[in-house]
């Protein structure tokens, strides 16, 4: 009997414990990313958060010997980290999409763009303060371009290492702008250009685990 | 005395098969004279591309192209002999795929298109200059008899060109050769390989995987450039430039037609170590450049190589 009691005590004391941990992340506050609205009183992104936004501005990749650029497409990553304000939030890209239909290529011997993809997952960290950053590492984008021979040649273009590119995050449109970011072919023919730059915006990005919401850096 | 005259008519018989061999080199490497307006620009030496020939002419294709490299140097080992190319080789001809034509894809899903090829018009596919190679065992002082002189030959058709395939580890082409053997003693029919049992080099700018005791070796696709027709036709020119080609897992055949009635076949497959499996041999090309025009209209890239012509 007493065993019994003991045991129900314990379980509603773990229950309570789940609820009242469950309750404190869902309305955590003073983290560098939040949704809803920016400031110290907002709603945390919590860890597993999924956050997501479409191309805002064209995605375009220029290189020596033409560029790709691409007018629609999609982000998507899942939040891993959200520290307070003044460190940094963490996320892992599973998705930096371009819709195919919606790009050309000027790059020589090719003559349309067949797919673009996230090779992988990226790393992605968020700084704040007066520059707040999104820095990209560990990304491989799969690039799929039809050649003037009629076949497939897939470039891998990216960073590699400890190089990152840089993407200026914004309150005021809810998105990131990375511009002229130097990256280089990490895999592919030798009709893949070797290196180039990418610049493109993705906004706005939203909370999609928390109603949609526009999230916001602090 | 018998042995002075025995040495006298050998004397003549090496001065005149020397003679005769350097004739029939000088015939192969003399070039076609040059009678109708050439093709210029990015379509130089592009005259003799076969763009009337049937294969090229099938309304199957989905691209055609006209094909013109050199080979600036390397060379090979073959068995015990290692022989460099003193001099640059010239290949040409036509290439064709049809849309549903055989496809290469690679580990990084690349697809490469594997191009049949059609006969320059003038049928000289490979053009190369003789080679002088040294006998085993012998100072060479008087080429053609204390030495050899070897012939490249196409043995047949390029086949599997897959221009693409450029940076991996895949054989840009397969080219069946022979090497015609030239000495005062050998006769003229001396071959090693054959139309029907050639030498196939199956160069790559990637790496190869020979079996032993050949160890892999590396390549370099060297630079690529794409340039559009400068009259505004729909052809594309591909040049490659600065390319390292390898490949050393090749077979080479043994020897035959030498001597008298192939009384010295043994003797070369002896001095010159073939027959040779694969594992014991090496090609390597250096130096190698490309032009490849490619239209998927004939008729627009005969008329675009046309309008270069002066």
């Amino acid at each position: 009997m007493r065993k019994r009691t003991l045991a129900a005590t314990a379980a509603t004391a773990a229950c309570g414990l789940v609820l009242t941990v469950a309750g404190q992340a869902s309305a955590s506050t003073g983290g560098v990313l939040t949704v809803g609205a920016a400031g110290s009183g907002a709603t945390n992104v919590n860890v597993g958060d999924v956050l997501t936004g479409p191309i805002s501005s064209n995605f375009v990749f220029t290189t020596s010997s033409g560029k790709i650029t691409c007018t629609s497409g999609k982000f998507t990553a899942t939040d891993s980290t959200n520290g307070a304000v003044g460190t940094s939030a963490t996320e892992s890209i599973t998705q930096l999409h371009a819709d195919a239909a919606n790009c050309t290529t000027t790059i020589s011997g090719t003559t349309s763009v067949v797919s673009v993809e996230i090779n992988g997952t990226a790393n992605g960290k968020v700084t704040d303060g007066a520059s707040p950053t999104l820095h990209v590492t560990n990304l491989d984008e799969k690039v799929t371009m039809k050649t003037i021979l009629l076949t497939n040649v897939v470039c891998d273009f990216g960073v590699t290492g400890t190089n990152e590119i840089d993407g200026a995050l914004s309150n005021t449109t809810n998105g990131v702008t990375f511009t002229s970011q130097a990256v280089s072919k990490i895999s592919g023919s030798s009709l893949c250009p070797t290196t180039g730059t990418f610049s493109g915006g993705i906004a706005p990005i939203t909370d999609t685990t928390q109603s949609s919401l526009k999230t916001f850096v602090n | 005395m018998a042995a002075a005259s025995l040495f006298h008519r050998l004397k003549h018989r090496a001065a005149a098969a020397a003679a005769a061999a350097f004739a029939l080199v000088a015939v192969a490497a003399s070039p076609a004279a040059a009678s109708t307006p050439q093709p210029s620009g990015p379509y130089a030496g592009m005259g003799t591309c076969p763009v009337a020939s049937p294969q090229l002419q099938n309304p199957n294709n989905a691209v055609v192209g006209c094909v013109v490299a050199t080979i600036g140097g390397g060379g090979f080992t073959v068995g015990s002999t290692k022989v460099n190319f003193s001099s640059p080789m010239t290949v040409k001809f036509g290439m064709y795929w049809a849309a549903d034509g055989p496809t290469v894809t690679f580990p990084d899903e690349t697809t490469a298109a594997l191009f049949s090829t059609a006969t320059p018009t003038d049928g000289t596919e490979l053009s190369a200059s003789p080679l002088n190679v040294p006998i085993p065992g012998l100072a060479n002082f008087w080429p053609g008899v204390t030495s050899a002189i070897v012939l490249i030959e196409p043995a047949g058709p390029v086949t599997a060109f897959a221009p693409l395939s450029a940076g991996e580890n895949y054989p840009l082409f397969k080219l069946p050769i022979k090497l015609h053997l030239l000495n005062a003693f050998l006769g003229l029919n001396c071959y090693v390989g054959s139309t029907s049992s050639p030498i196939v080099l199956s160069p790559t700018a990637g790496t190869t995987s020979p079996p032993p005791p050949n160890r892999p070796a590396t390549g370099d696709p060297g630079s690529i450039a794409i340039t559009a027709d400068p009259n505004g036709y729909g052809a594309s020119v591909i040049d490659f430039a600065g390319a390292t080609l390898v490949d050393n897992a090749l077979s080479v055949p043994g020897a035959h037609g030498c001597g008298i009635l192939d009384s010295a076949d043994w003797i070369v497959n002896s001095l010159f170590g073939v027959p040779s499996a694969p594992g014991h041999n090496t090609v390597t090309l250096t130096g190698v450049g490309a032009a490849i025009a490619v239209d998927t209209s004939v008729s627009d890239l005969t008329t675009a190589i046309n309008a270069t012509r002066k």
